[in-house]
């Protein structure tokens, strides 16, 4: 019994915390500061929990940028109730993943994936969908979970201290996180790069899945600094770049934004090489959901 | 019930408690009903199948010892018939119809082929019916009296740790354990739960962190060369051991938990210096069966040298079919038979010779033996593995391909992680290889010492650390992300 007594100890804090809101017994920590730390720590899990409780037809999948998209800006234009299932840093593995999860939840109507060369590519497996998954099936382990104690304690820390831990918050100036993530991010991508075969055929699935469940299916690539581009060709990515613009035309109607014109000339525009300013996002949502279309094309 | 469940780490504790508090007399019938629950929580229906056997050999077994000359045999067969043929049906059946189809179709006869049957493989099927075969043969061979209360020898059948993966024990080692008092011991109970805790251990960081390495060759094996093949195979080699050796821990500690002593499965297989070593080390309990049942009764090894080959061969060939219904399994045993005879024909050319003294460079001829022999049994693995034929020879054929640019392409990012790591997670190869080495370093000091004994003679503060660790590391670092069936439970 004595030799038990730190584990029942840890589950008392785990119960206590519910980093996730998965237990929903009642939790001591807010969810503000949940947001702060376990939503930065794992953004699948908590999206994917949140959806289970309140499901909708419209998604919005991608990465940062997607998820820079304003759902209550989407409500206004179009009146429709969107669920941002994108995700900072997201994979093909874990869009695909989400996707298919939402389709098992929910009648789905509208989705909306954004995508870039570099989100297109093999050399990108992690996948932290699986966590909520896997969780989801055998609920005992929550409480042996990595992550989610990893939250727990970051979040507990950061309620008792009240102490914003900024997880994510990229540190450093402007000018040395332009440069991070030009060259030491971006630039890792297209070193690394690796023309998905397999994500390919997978986002074909998908594609014929809302086709054949009459789900309307658009894909939007984002704006990137013309830095991005320049870092692409240097990588001899080009051809790449239009393989790419060719396998989503086929698959759904394509709203490209990324390519050498004012917009992305303009530095401006962007916090860093690979995200635009708020103005600059929540005009490519009007030219995407209302028009007419001004910075982009149509593939 | 999946031993590395929710569900299991709720069934143990209320059985053994169950047990200790329940008078002697009735704990093979609380035994007996977790047995079957156990069972049922699988696939209720099948459970028949097992009663079946049970019924079938319960009889047999009665009626041989009671019976003289020919009837004795008549009902030997008549159990062996029974035992096989639900093996057959369930097992084999759909093999064997799709082999036809393929017979016929090539050699363009038009024939009618054999309609398929939808039936799922019903779990520990090829387990429980050896055991309980291995019954009736002892039986008749005069090595065991044949059991009078049904419930008893359904409790040999069903015993829940061993009844869906192993080992296949003989009634002479468990039958009379059911009828003995077993008191609690702390000492025992800790030892079984250690090796329980050394168990999952094996299976739920080593083995199921390796499964998706080896899964993405082997489920899609177009497209890789050879590195990528090499580095699939080496970890397939050690996710079946780290798999099925972590399940027979789990279930001899659950076992010893309660006070029985179940049949050592493994001894560090892959310390083998020879493949004959080797099938004393691997799956021990059904290696000795064939020995027994098949081997033995062919003759073994006093017949000519061209029958002892057949035997060496015929009995590897069966056990490869043993393991699965298809080809795969039988290439498999097929080479594990030949390299058997190679090793057995090579041994009949050197000739009796003296031990050697031990030299300075004995111990790298060691090493060289037991690299070679792991190399060996990786090339069978990669039938063993490979989910067709062609995908296997698809494997063996390209396995060299790419390796002469390896040296070159090491400095590069994406060469390392889609040919070595085969496009997972480096965190994960990397905790799997310190695991890995863990494990073996365990292994090596096990050759000198019993690491249980070692452990419990330290202070109590040093004990429970390690017990701390261990736990944290299965909870906090197991796989559960990947977590995979036993791969056994297929057989």
């Amino acid at each position: 019994m004595i030799f038990s007594i730190p584990f029942l100890l840890y589950a008392i804090f785990i119960i206590a915390t519910d980093p996730f809101n998965f237990i929903r017994v009642g939790s001591v920590i807010p969810d503000d500061v949940k947001t702060r730390t376990s939503f930065a720590l794992n953004p699948c899990f908590w999206k994917m929990e949140s959806y289970v409780k309140n499901p909708l037809p419209n998604l919005l999948l991608g990465d940062s940028r997607m998820q820079a998209i304003s759902t209550t800006q989407l409500k206004n234009l179009t009146g429709d109730d969107y669920f941002n299932f994108a995700y900072g840093g997201a994979t093909m593995r874990e869009i695909l993943d989400t996707f298919w999860f939402a389709v098992k939840h929910e009648k789905i109507e509208k989705v909306y994936i954004g995508l870039n060369l570099t989100v297109y590519s093999d050399y990108n497996i992690t996948d932290r969908t699986k966590t909520y998954l896997t969780i989801s099936e055998n609920p005992a382990l929550y409480f042996v979970n990595r992550t989610v104690l990893q939250s727990a304690v970051y979040a507990t820390y950061s309620y008792v201290t009240a102490t914003d831990l900024k997880l994510g918050v990229p540190s450093g100036d402007a000018e040395t996180f332009w440069r991070h993530q030009l060259l030491d991010v971006d630039g890792g991508y297209f070193r690394n790069y690796v023309y998905p075969v397999r994500y390919r055929s997978e986002l074909q699935q998908v594609a014929e899945h809302c086709q054949r469940n009459g789900i309307t299916l658009t894909f939007i690539i984002f704006p990137t600094h013309s830095d991005v581009h320049g870092l692409m060709n240097q990588y001899n990515l080009a051809e790449y770049n239009l393989k790419f613009r060719e396998d989503l035309s086929q698959f759904g109607v394509a709203y490209d934004f990324d390519f050498p014109n004012d917009l992305t000339a303009n530095r401006q525009n962007f916090r860093d090489p690979d995200h635009t300013t708020g103005p600059v996002t929540e005009s490519v949502t009007v030219q995407v959901w209302k028009g007419p279309l001004r910075d982009g094309r149509i593939l | 019930m999946l031993f590395n469940s929710l569900h299991f780490l709720l069934f143990f504790p209320i059985v053994t408690t169950g047990y200790f508090l329940c008078p002697h007399r009735y704990r093979w019938l609380l035994l007996l009903l977790a047995s079957c629950y156990f069972y049922l929580v699988f696939r209720p229906i099948y459970i028949l199948i097992l009663f079946f056997t049970i019924l079938v050999d319960y009889f047999a077994g009665l009626l041989i010892e009671q019976s003289q000359g020919r009837r004795r045999r008549l009902y030997l067969i008549a159990s062996i018939c029974a035992n096989v043929g639900v093996l057959a049906i369930f097992k084999y059946y759909n093999f064997i119809a799709h082999s036809l189809e393929s017979l016929t179709s090539a050699l363009s006869l038009s024939l009618p082929t054999p309609p398929l049957l939808n039936i799922l493989l019903p779990i520990g099927l090829s387990f429980h019916t050896f055991q309980s075969l291995s019954y009736t043969i002892e039986v008749y061979r005069g090595r065991q009296r044949a059991e009078r209360f049904i419930g008893i020898f359904a409790l040999y059948v069903m015993f829940y740790p061993q009844l869906v993966a192993g080992p296949i024990e003989r009634p002479q080692n468990l039958l009379h354990q059911f009828r003995e008092k077993h008191f609690f011991d702390a000492v025992r109970v800790s030892a079984g739960l250690q090796l329980m805790l050394w168990g999952f251990f094996k299976k739920v960081v080593i083995a199921d962190r390796l499964a998706p390495f080896v899964n993405t060759v082997y489920d899609n094996p177009h497209g890789y060369t050879g590195v990528s093949f090499i580095v699939a195979t080496v970890c397939f080699a050690f996710q079946i051991y780290c798999d099925f050796s972590g399940y027979s821990d789990i279930a001899l500690g659950s076992a010893q938990v309660m006070g029985f002593s179940l049949m050592k499965n493994f001894d560090r297989p892959y310390f083998s210096k020879s493949i004959s070593e080797f099938w004393k080390r691997w799956h021990i309990s059904l290696s000795t069966w064939f020995r027994d049942y098949l081997y033995i009764s062919l003759g073994g090894s006093r017949v000519s040298v061209p029958r002892w080959c057949f035997n060496l061969f015929f009995t590897f060939l069966v056990s490869g079919l043993w393991h699965g219904a298809n080809w795969t399994f039988v290439l498999w045993g097929a080479l594990n038979g030949t390299y058997l005879v190679a090793e057995m024909l090579i041994r009949r050319g050197l000739g009796d010779k003296p031990t050697p003294a031990r030299r300075w460079w004995s111990p790298l001829i060691t090493a060289s033996k037991v690299a070679l022999t792991f190399m060996l049994v990786c090339f069978a693995w990669i039938f063993f593995r490979a989910n067709t034929v062609s995908d296997a020879f698809y494997i063996v054929s390209h396995l060299g391909t790419g390796l002469a640019a390896v040296p070159s392409q090491l400095n590069s990012l994406a060469f390392i992680k889609m040919n070595i790591l085969l496009g997972r997670d480096k965190f994960e190869f990397l905790f799997a290889l310190v695991a890995l080495s863990l494990m073996i370093g365990i292994h090596i000091l096990q050759i000198r010492f019993e690491v249980r004994n070692l452990i419990r003679k330290q202070p109590k503060w040093v004990r429970w650390t390690v017990y701390y660790a261990a736990l944290v590391i299965v909870l906090f670092f197991g796989a559960f992300n990947e977590s995979q069936q036993f791969i056994y439970f297929q057989f």
